[in-house]
């Protein structure tokens, strides 16, 4: 049983290095494709999730943060607040990952469904507490009109969050899986995670 | 230097929760004057300029935004505007100033900070400080990887319209299309990671550190004066909610 250590040495070694910053510039630059085909998505997390299938939880989570952290710098401040979202967001992949998920088309929708539900409800706090549900985004718009609701500024962070997220998460994921599953054998098994999406003979 | 405006940043976020918003607007203002004039905390290039203006002519439009739109449907208390259909609430303007100036003040602090460090000398200053090489290697790679995505995004939509890929058709087609140009982007991604990742072994990388990673962090007197001012504000907040 490998320690701690060990494992973190293995997730972040070899062709994990270059992936993670694939991940990064893929998470910050995938809104040119969504906004050139007009789809009302974000897919800013495909990066992590393609991180945590093929590497693991710490790699993907270091890969979301610092994505993050870059969009801060290019002028959306606000992302810098929302690196425990991502984190978990790589956490999550991964543990559904090492447990076979991938492996599965439905398993796949009902774990980017599931990341969205934990998206919302992490981001949702965030959103309220920190900014009283406004991001200076799109979707304060969506919040405002929970709120015209009659429902109090958390609630209406949450219900923008669950209105939102889980579509583009399955979205993500679907994309992810398919791309995944396309691989050759020798280029997937260059990365620790890819005992988890093999078939088992 | 770096660390400094660190302690700059922590100290304006401690202001957005710990002060009363009177207090944070003239940080705000302050955090603005700071990025156009103090060397220190200028925008490090003409593309950095821009975009300060750009994030302030934003900020400026969108929170406007907000405090109408909060006093528009926020519908409790006292009524400030009654114009028959719609109503302005005290309390909508209210919040909508809180939110809108706490969210500046923050943005504002955050963005000050990248926007007068170069990000290759935040690179080496994690070095320096003594964050592990892995951090600093995908921050630079990460880095170069953003200048070229972006035409490589480019070169596999016009590669895949010019096959036929239905990238200005209905809503179905061009959702068809985001599989059909993401596919190969990944794709290319990792193949060339594992290329890279060749290249990185040949080059010897990552050499076992020679000693325990160690975080040092040289503080200069203001960086000290502005982690005393976050000390004096939590203080303050812990002993008014305890009084």
């Amino acid at each position: 049983m490998p320690t701690f250590r060990e494992r973190l040495r293995l997730e972040m070694s070899g062709p994990a290095i270059p992936l993670m910053a694939f991940g990064v510039a893929i998470n910050l630059t995938v809104g040119q494709v969504t906004s050139a085909l007009k789809i009302p998505v974000y897919l800013d997390s495909i990066g992590t999730v393609l991180v945590a299938v093929l590497c693991g939880p710490w790699a993907a989570a270091l890969t979301g943060s610092l994505a993050n952290i870059l969009a801060s710098s290019f002028g959306s401040p606000a992302m810098m607040f929302f690196i425990p979202v991502v984190i978990a967001i790589g956490l999550w992949t991964a543990f559904i990952a090492r447990h076979g998920w991938f492996r599965s088309l439905p398993l796949v929708v009902v774990g980017g469904a599931l990341q969205g539900i934990i998206a919302a409800l992490l981001s949702a706090p965030i959103s309220a507490y920190v900014f009283g549900g406004t991001m200076l985004s799109g979707t304060d718009f969506l919040v405002i009109f929970f709120r015209s609701l009659g429902n109090d500024v958390f609630w209406s962070a949450l219900y923008q969050g669950l209105t939102s997220d889980p579509i583009d998460k399955v979205v993500t994921y679907i994309i992810v899986f398919l791309t995944v599953r396309r691989l050759p054998q020798r280029i997937l098994t260059r990365f620790p995670g890819s005992r988890s999406l093999l078939n088992p003979q | 230097m770096i660390a400094t405006k660190l302690a700059f940043v922590l100290f304006c976020w401690t202001a957005a929760f710990a002060l009363p918003t009177a207090v944070q607007v003239v940080f705000m203002h302050a955090a603005f004057v700071l990025g156009r004039f103090l060397p220190l905390f200028r925008p490090s290039s003409a593309q950095a300029r821009r975009l300060y203006v750009r994030f302030l002519l934003y900020a400026g439009l969108l929170s406007a935004v907000v405090v109408i739109l909060n006093a528009l449907f926020v519908r409790n208390g006292e009524v400030l505007l009654d114009l028959g259909i719609v109503q302005f609430s005290r309390e909508g303007v209210e919040f909508g100033l809180r939110v809108s100036v706490r969210l500046v003040l923050m943005s504002t602090a955050v963005l000050v900070f990248f926007l007068s460090t170069p990000l290759r000398d935040l690179a080496a200053f994690l070095d320096s400080s003594g964050a592990p090489a892995v951090l600093t290697s995908v921050l630079l790679l990460s880095l170069e990887f953003l200048e070229r995505l972006p035409q490589r995004i480019e070169q596999i939509f016009t590669a895949q319209e010019a096959r036929g890929a239905p990238v200005r058709a209905g809503f179905a087609g061009r959702f068809r299309s985001l599989f059909s140009i993401l596919g190969p982007l990944i794709v290319s991604s990792i193949v060339e990671s594992v290329e890279r990742s060749h290249a990185l072994a040949l080059r010897g990388f990552p050499a076992p550190p020679e000693h325990r990673i160690r975080i040092r962090l040289p503080l200069t007197i203001p960086a000290w004066s502005l982690i005393a001012g976050v000390v004096a504000m939590v203080g303050w907040k812990l002993w008014e909610s305890f009084r």
